[in-house]
């Protein structure tokens, strides 16, 4: 398969020394595992498929993924072997803790969309955005912006317990939306 | 998954209500979309799946993901249909290229591990690391770490054109 697109950069084929090269997960730095936790799981609801303790070094490593019952079924029940299928995921969100952040008034993470900047958001696509939204008033969650404000709409961000950035979208909408406002 | 039943804060059971929900991207801002697409394509082997400008707002946006053999065969076949499909996917990385920050010498992006950190990386899983850090060293990617550098020895961490981390596992 080639590209969809045609841009500057772009490799003609893809090296078939990349087969097997699997986009994993994202890393953020999170202060309370806790509240996280519950929001990823809850109002995602994502799961949690697997935790890595490291106590000589203080830190913990949460690994989460958006799976459906179907896809649960075949998680390894065994912990090294559930390691290895995390690794060869995709789309997994990895959160790290360093302990005791979560009792340090001093701890606090960056979201990235104030200078300096770099790191946008993570988003979720959903079949349907106000519906979603509903729900995540329900829960008091905080917006970045709510579904039909400004142009691109319906399409939310909302923010997770350390303040990053979440989009929330539908897919077949967003892709009317770039359309509509630019050139695709 | 009954395994984390006790760890504070999960919920095992997820909410009927998130079934369809995807994760779908992680969006990164990058300086000059030139680099960043070879980058992603020759050197990681990503495959560019949509990409959109807005010309109003003087943004372009690109979405590429690393597709399998068989994956490769329910991407749709006209590029309409494939960009409703990219969104619904997951694992896609989003890049956001704000016009002319590519001419600007003094130009650069926080790749989220120095303070203010936040951000920390993107990981891909490679069938093997060894291999695949003497292929980087051939093509001349910047190590953050390598194999051999500190106790973790099967990982390492290259740096794309903006210098955001990218960990091999």
């Amino acid at each position: 398969m080639s590209h969809a697109e045609k841009a500057e950069g772009l490799a003609n084929s893809i090296d078939k020394e990349t087969d097997g090269y699997i986009f994993n997960h994202s890393m953020l730095r999170i202060k309370d595992p806790k509240r996280s936790l519950e929001f990823y799981s809850k109002v995602l609801g994502m799961r949690l498929v697997k935790k890595l303790d490291f106590p000589s070094m203080k830190f913990s490593l949460y690994f989460l993924g958006k799976h459906t019952d179907e896809e649960v079924k075949q998680i390894p029940t065994d912990s090294y072997e559930r390691t290895v299928w995390t690794f060869r995921q995709k789309g997994l969100l990895e959160l790290t803790h360093n302990w005791g952040a979560e009792n340090d008034d001093a701890v606090k993470f960056h979201d990235g969309n104030s200078d300096p900047k770099g790191f946008g958001h993570i988003a979720f696509s959903v079949p349907d955005v106000h519906a979603a939204c509903s729900r995540f008033e329900k829960h008091n969650i905080t917006f970045v912006k709510k579904a039909d404000d400004g142009s691109m709409k319906p399409l939310a961000f909302i923010k997770d317990p350390d303040g990053y950035w979440i989009e929330i979208m539908e897919a077949k909408a967003t892709a009317n939306i770039a359309k509509e406002l630019g050139t695709i | 998954m009954s395994a984390f039943k006790d760890v504070e804060g999960n919920c095992t059971n997820p909410d009927p209500n998130t079934k369809d929900f995807v994760l779908n991207h992680t969006m990164l801002r990058v300086k000059d979309p030139k680099k960043s697409l070879d980058f992603y394509t020759r050197v990681m082997g990503m495959t560019l799946v949509r990409k959109n400008d807005f010309p109003g707002g003087k943004f372009s946006l690109y979405f590429l993901g690393t597709f399998n053999e068989e994956e490769k065969k329910s991407i749709p076949k006209s590029n309409d249909d494939m960009r409703g499909w990219a969104l619904n996917q997951k694992s896609i990385l989003e890049l956001t290229h704000n016009w002319g920050t590519e001419n600007d010498p003094n130009f650069s992006y926080h790749d989220g591990n120095k303070e203010p950190r936040g951000f920390g990386h993107i990981a891909f899983k490679v069938p093997d690391v060894q291999q695949a850090c003497e292929r980087f060293e051939k093509l001349g990617v910047t190590f953050q770490k390598k194999p051999s550098d500190g106790n973790m020895k099967s990982i390492a961490f290259i740096k794309d054109p903006d210098g955001y981390w990218i960990e091999i596992v």
